[in-house]
């Protein structure tokens, strides 16, 4: 046994020592591809430099420079020295003409970036989420070639190329790639989509009412996305949101994003519907008391007195937020019988009064 | 009789050589994984694979402290500097016997307020509550009787307003991009209900605004050891286990939990002062019961600096706490040892707690008294016993020291000649004589494990600018 037990050991110890060899081998190697980084990145700046310069002289850029980046840059390695050189100048008009003259180059990259690895096609998707704004031009060829880097991806990869998406205003590019995920029942976090549908670079509403009209078949999880992103940024889809909330059309993570959109974009036909999801004490009413801070009036503070009083917790806290928002009097606050209300009103007309605002009237 | 034990000593000699075979593959195995696995990480972090994103969901964070009026500001400033969106603070002070809560108030100009705390994970009541509004983010803190520590946590629950939250030591420091590192794995996949970050010793880093100025290895050789043991055993255990979905322990130095699981498995525990690991293995057992798709992933970018003992003392009461924390949370979920439902976890995860965290003391002491009846019986090999032990130290030391060398290029840390050259005499002088001392005073926890039941552990704190 006592030879096993050696034998085992010594094997060990050798594999051990090759991980320590290894992590060295990685330190040093780290600091050579910075220096080389380094060095690529000074080439590619003056190779940029000089194509500004040709550009600024009112001629095209080189055709030499043109094939450079597309033998060059299909390296992962040269193509991020390459994005560090010209990251710093993107705001620059000249690089974005700099940009739209290479276009046609940048498609057969993302074509040859097609076939490599799952972690270089997320770079190379990420590089023209970069770019994007400078090659809406080729927008219909990019995306359908960037929709083909779905198929094996990573959740980074389907995310930089979602962002590149919105970044060249491929309003077909979105969809399809939505539809995609949907038909391979890939579930991308709402938080992303929604946000990311936010920086969409062409025209948002028609891009929001497009989704929308396929959310019903893709599922809440799109429904709520489009629905924060129009939060975002448009009033104009109050009737379409109000229907689908009053004919129950949506799921509850949704309504509540409707109820918020009701919230920041006052809408009369609904005002009756949040009086009764709080009175009635829906699961809604949580959202509802929150969004009558918009729709002032006498019944609004009878409905959130009532809701005040609610045997939940949240909607209590939402509806002492609204009151306390729409200027409820000290007196009135007196007049509160049940505890639990006036602790609640009292301490949100505390901390009005502490952000600054006038607390109580 | 000399028969008998000659049988006997047979048998023993079988049981350790299995028990050292195993323990050893399992260390290898996990220093390899976890290896891999850094280095894999930093690859795809170096070529944007990863989640990036402007405002990720808000989080709670939640501090909860006991006579640490010494560090407390230095904590609450380190989240103050997070490169982060959408957060608030939360410091309960569980009945503080010194100036914690006056520290706090003076220095973030905190003002008294009656704020309703709605109660859904059981704790004790709130002495006063106050909030300050003039910082980056909304501060609240919260003073209460004492409770203990889970207690604690579980009133910082019902304060928090977010659906996620973080809970951190108030004697650690988090750096800049922590929060956000910690919240990727969470963000990426809904399914993720808690996420363990990293702990390292805070003896060695100077932060500067939340990013890390310069880092050595302290010259306190004790401190010493106890950071590279903390490589080590962070490399190991957590990511081998990440990648099962086995991990049982997230420490409760740092940690990013959703906070409707854990009210709905009832909070922190109160009766148990490993409450950080009851959480952790509470999680596996309520969601595996329920059928609820989980996972709980530890991230290795992830940091939080938090100040090891400095005295023996203070260490023997640190890792009393902990041995006995893993006794009693072991024993209250033992119906998940060796059952099938609970997967991996049930075998791998818990088997190894169990034999080589919660028993090892004990079965160090059986191969001490197995060496003397050897002696006794006249079958001792010495040579081999004495090669045997220094090629087992030398094989855990070359582990430590690549467990440290990993951590020095995935975090992008300089680090001096010396202190490479340093840090591999520790590494040695841990795995001859610290691990020895270490099994000592966790088998002292068995010994005096009625004593201190639900009180906070006390151990010296310095500010951080003067460690």
């Amino acid at each position: 046994m006592q030879v096993y037990i050696r034998l085992m050991m010594f094997l060990y110890l050798f594999i051990c020592i090759c991980l320590l060899i290894f992590n060295i081998y990685y330190i040093l190697w780290l600091k050579l591809i910075a220096k080389r980084r380094q060095k690529t990145t000074a080439f590619w700046k003056e190779q940029i430099d000089r194509q500004l310069q040709l550009l600024e002289e009112g001629s095209a850029i080189a055709e030499s420079h043109k094939r450079l980046l597309v033998t060059k840059l299909v390296h992962t390695e040269v193509l991020i020295a390459y994005h560090s050189a010209l990251e710093p100048m993107l705001a620059e008009e000249s690089v974005q003409q700099y940009l739209r003259e290479a276009a046609r180059e940048w498609r057969q990259l993302a074509v040859l970036y097609s076939k490599k690895d799952v972690t270089e096609r997320a770079y190379f998707a990420y590089v023209l989420s970069a770019y994007g704004s400078a090659l809406q031009g080729e927008q219909e060829m990019l995306s359908s070639i960037l929709l083909g880097y779905f198929p094996n991806s990573s959740i980074y990869c389907r995310e930089n190329v979602l962002q590149a998406l919105y970044a060249i205003g491929s309003e077909s590019g979105v969809e399809r790639a939505f539809d995609w995920m949907y038909q391979h029942r890939v579930s991308h976090p709402a938080r992303l989509l929604s946000d990311g549908l936010v920086t969409f670079s062409g025209d948002r509403i028609s891009l929001a009412n497009k989704l929308w009209k396929d959310c019903e078949k893709w599922g809440e999880q799109y429904q709520t996305a489009v629905i924060q992103m129009a939060t975002q940024f448009s009033d104009s889809f109050s009737e379409l949101f109000s229907k689908a909330l009053l004919e129950g059309a949506v799921g509850q993570e949704a309504a509540f994003a409707i109820l918020r959109y009701f919230r920041k974009y006052p809408y009369e036909p609904v005002r009756e519907y949040l009086y009764q999801l709080v009175l009635e004490e829906s699961e809604l009413a949580i959202a509802a008391a929150s969004a009558l801070e918009a729709y002032p009036g006498e019944q609004t503070n009878a409905v959130l007195l009532k809701g005040l009083c609610s045997r939940n917790w949240y909607t209590r806290r939402n509806a002492a937020g609204s009151l306390v928002a729409l200027g409820i009097t000290e007196e009135e606050i007196l007049q509160i019988d049940d505890r639990y209300a006036k602790e609640m009103i009292q301490y949100m007309a505390a901390l009005k009064h502490v952000k600054g605002g006038a607390g109580v009237a | 009789m000399r028969e008998f034990l000659f049988v006997f000593l047979n048998i023993v000699s079988v049981f350790f050589f299995l028990y050292l075979a195993l323990y050893a593959t399992y260390l290898f195995l996990a220093v390899t994984v976890g290896a891999w696995n850094l280095y894999h990480q930093a690859r795809l972090r170096s070529i944007h694979n990863e989640i990036k994103h402007p405002y990720y969901f808000p989080v709670s964070i939640l501090v909860p402290a006991h006579n640490e009026a010494v560090t407390i500001v230095d904590c609450i400033q380190s989240l103050l500097d997070l490169n982060y969106k959408l957060y608030e603070v939360i410091i309960v002070d569980d009945g503080s016997t010194d100036n914690t809560s006056q520290v706090i108030i003076d220095r973030f100009q905190m003002i008294p307020v009656d704020r309703p705390i709605r109660r859904v994970v059981p704790c004790k009541n709130a002495v006063n509550i106050y909030e300050s509004l003039g910082e980056k983010v909304k501060i609240t803190l919260i003073r209460k009787e004492q409770g203990g520590k889970g207690d604690a946590l579980n009133m910082g629950i019902n304060a928090a307003s977010y659906p996620y939250f973080l809970c951190i030591d108030a004697d650690s420091l988090l750096q800049r991009d922590s929060l956000e590192r910690i919240v990727q794995p969470a963000m990426a996949d809904e399914s993720v209900v808690a996420v363990g970050g990293l702990i390292r010793v805070a003896q060695c880093i100077r932060l500067e605004d939340g990013d890390a100025a310069s880092y050595h290895l302290p010259w306190d050789l004790l401190t010493s050891m106890q950071v590279v043991e903390y490589d080590r055993a962070f490399l190991a255990s957590r990511i081998l286990m990440d990648s099962f979905n086995g991990n049982l322990i997230i420490s409760g130095a740092l940690g990013l939990f959703r906070k409707d699981v854990v009210i709905a498995a009832g909070g922190y525990s109160r009766d148990t002062i490993g409450e950080d690991m009851e959480l952790a293995v509470k999680l596996h057992s309520f969601c595996r019961a329920n059928n609820i798709p989980y996972k709980m992933r530890y991230e290795p970018n992830a940091v939080c600096w938090s100040q090891a003992p400095s005295s023996l003392r203070d260490l023997k009461t640190q890792r009393r706490r902990w041995h006995l924390g893993m006794f009693q949370t072991l024993k209250k979920h033992r119906h998940m040892f060796l059952n099938m439902h609970y997967g991996a976890i049930g075998t791998i995860s818990y088997l190894y707690f169990l034999l080589y965290e919660l028993f090892s003391p004990i079965i160090q002491v059986c191969g001490w008294i197995s060496i003397f009846l050897a002696v006794y019986v006249g079958i001792l090999n010495f040579p081999f016993m004495i090669s045997f032990y220094l090629m087992y130290a030398a094989y855990g030391a070359v582990l430590t020291i690549t467990a440290f060398y990993q951590r020095i290029y995935t975090q992008n840390l300089r680090v001096s000649g010396g202190d490479l050259f340093k840090a591999c005499i520790v590494c040695v002088v841990e795995s001859i004589c610290f691990r020895p001392i270490l099994e000592l005073v966790r088998l002292s926890s068995f010994i005096e494990r009625r004593s201190d039941r639900m009180k906070w552990g006390h151990i010296k704190r310095e500010k951080h600018k003067n460690l």
